[in-house]
């Protein structure tokens, strides 16, 4: 089982300035590299202090003079709000400028709080479907000379440059849910990422059931697939039990950003009361506890180990949670301290 | 027999009396030939909690009357079966079951709310059709029930506790039952065309990768077919899947309830 990071700046509840979250957010990578992880993801997202990063190539360029050969993913790029030849080209620059450290992760988005902002009028359905024609474009524009026509792009003959550092470009994963992403990921040779978000095992065998099904359909060599989902190491059961109730807090905000109903104001989501919290049974305390990747080191150990029994290649650790930078590093020391050594 | 889930199902042809009200319809589960409603214990345990169930034997299995003609065919059964789509429901059908299940999601498009398809047929090659014929016939002959043969093509190790509850079932059940519809069974392709592109809910199509005759590939020629349809594949799974792989079974089962049928 491969590990890495998947992390953004975000605003906890009481924000320092951004520049403190940018060095926090570097520190957390830097520990990630020196832990052993094999990679850093960081994502796209618009107008929002929930999460902070307009552009993960940048963050990544960024990245990459503060570490050293951990690789660098997109997690992941919002297809609807680029153009193939825009998108192959700043991949094609990053992974110049990283030295060949890049992945490219390519999803549908999830916000109507961006949709409506970047691409006001389109359907869910739309950004899926932009994502299926651009995302096999990408190679064929590394390759060169690629021309294409099609329902949403069309362009004559056009070689991106830079050339990309890695052979064939940098490998690309599509972030899929539904049966039809995982076919048109494993159709096209691309690598597989798969989040449960809140939820937990029942979720996570049936990502793994539609995988495992698209791949007995299409028969084509296996490949990765990684699972993404929230960590919590306890120091001990009263710091899990605090970190549960933080866990619950970051999935309410997850929640109502993407319920897309309550104002917004200078980025911020107006804030939710202590019973809109406590209300939220679907997002408890218990289910947070019952269902992430919590417990303490033996019990976060047994659970990975069953995610690596179920085939996925690599464990992405989401340390994005509201909790302050000192407890969030803490937890990933942990996880490399206490939980990473027992994998091989 | 086993009784432990029929106190859970409450018997043949009855709802659970508290019914949970999460989701806004019930589950009429279907069970194939040879079997009865205890088959469906381990998905009665895992679901019970979140939806209303009815778990009926179907006719001449378990504790139901046989249907009242000496040659009934797939009609029949579906008409039998009817009787239970009074209110909204998700069809979960296995095998003949699910044969069944395909036509009344069908027929009954205004109440059914999901169809899920378990270890089902579709379009048997030739070599299939004629081992199925060709067990109908033998089973027609006999005036027991021999559970050997059905078994072996069941499991792998017939000492599983999954094998022992097969066998028990079978060893009781009625040969007349039996006999009448494995014939419906064999003669029986699976849903055509026409049924299938006339159901409107969203349908899943399960089978286990290691069912030789209800193969992956079918399950995805029938969802390819309906207008919402997807299939999932169990890694390691035979035809009795549903005791076998319950866990796996049951998490797919209740992700699709949940995403399909808002």
């Amino acid at each position: 089982m491969k590990f890495s990071l998947f992390v953004h700046l975000e605003s906890g509840e009481e924000a320092g300035s951004h520049t403190e979250l940018r060095q926090e957010f570097i520190g957390l990578c830097r520990l990630a590299e020196e832990g052993g992880m094999h990679a850093i993801w960081t994502g796209e997202h618009h107008g929002m202090e929930f999460t902070i990063s307009p552009n993960p190539f940048l963050t990544i360029v960024d990245l990459a003079h503060h570490t050293r050969s951990i690789r660098l993913g997109t997690g992941t790029i919002v297809a609807p709000f680029w153009h193939p030849i825009r998108l192959a080209g700043e991949a094609a620059a990053a992974d110049l400028i990283t030295g060949g450290r890049l992945d490219l992760g390519i999803a549908r988005g999830a916000y109507n709080f961006e949709y409506e902002r970047l691409m006001p009028g389109m359907e869910a359905f739309e950004a899926g479907a932009r994502m299926r024609e651009m995302a096999p474009l990408l190679r064929r524009l590394w390759q060169g000379d690629c021309a294409h026509e099609g329902e949403f792009f069309r362009f004559p003959e056009t070689t991106v440059m830079p050339r990309p550092v890695q052979k064939d470009g940098p490998p690309i994963w599509i972030a899929a849910r539904d049966p039809d992403s995982h076919l048109f990921a494993l159709k096209n040779g691309f690598n597989v990422q798969v989040t449960p978000l809140w939820q937990g095992i029942e979720e996570i065998t049936v990502l793994m059931q539609r995988f495992e099904s698209a791949l007995a359909a299409t028969e084509v060599a296996r490949p990765k697939i990684m699972l993404l989902h929230h960590v919590y190491v306890g120091a001990n059961e009263e710091d899990l039990e605090r970190a549960a109730k933080e866990l619950s807090r970051f999935y309410c905000y997850f929640g109502a950003w993407f319920a897309n109903q309550r104002p917004v104001r200078q980025g911020r989501i107006a804030p939710l009361s202590q019973e809109e919290i406590e209300g939220n049974q679907r997002m408890s305390p218990a289910a947070m506890r019952r269902d992430l990747t919590m417990g303490m080191p033996r019990e976060v150990i047994d659970r990975i180990k069953r995610f690596e029994d179920m085939g996925f290649d690599e464990f992405s650790f989401w340390i994005d949670n509201g909790m302050s930078a000192e407890r969030k590093r803490a937890c990933l020391q942990r996880f490399i301290d206490q939980v990473m050594p027992a994998f091989g | 027999m086993t009784d432990s889930s029929r106190s859970v199902a409450e018997g043949p042809h009855k709802t659970r009396k508290e019914s949970p009200r999460i989701g806004d319809f019930s589950l009429l589960l279907l069970h194939g030939v040879g079997l009865r409603a205890e088959f469906w214990g381990a998905q009665i345990d895992g679901l019970k909690d979140r939806y209303p169930i009815i778990a009926p034997d179907l006719p001449g299995h378990g504790d139901a009357a046989p249907l009242d003609k000496t040659c009934p065919d797939l009609d029949d059964y579906v008409e039998s079966c009817r009787r239970y789509i009074d209110r909204p429901v998700a069809i979960i059908g296995h095998s003949m079951g699910a044969m069944i299940g395909a036509e009344l999601a069908a027929i009954c498009t205004e109440h059914v709310r999901a169809f899920v398809s378990l270890n089902a047929v579709h379009r048997r090659d030739c070599q299939a059709k004629a081992a199925v014929l060709a067990r109908a016939e033998g089973l027609a002959q006999s005036e027991r029930i021999d559970p050997g043969p059905t078994l072996q093509r069941w499991f792998d190790d017939r000492k599983s506790a999954a094998a022992k509850a097969c066998e028990g079932w079978l060893r009781n059940a009625d040969p007349k039952g039996y006999a009448a519809a494995y014939r419906v069974f064999a003669q029986s392709d699976g849903p055509d065309d026409k049924t299938l592109e006339g159901i409107n809910a969203p349908c899943l199509f399960i089978t286990g990768e290691c069912d030789p005759n209800s193969t992956p590939q079918m399950s995805q020629a029938m969802a390819a077919r309906v207008r919402q349809g997807s299939s999932l594949t169990i890694e390691g799974a035979g035809h009795i899947m549903p005791l076998t792989h319950a866990d796996e079974l049951n998490a797919a089962l209740a992700c699709f309830l949940r995403d399909y049928t808002q």
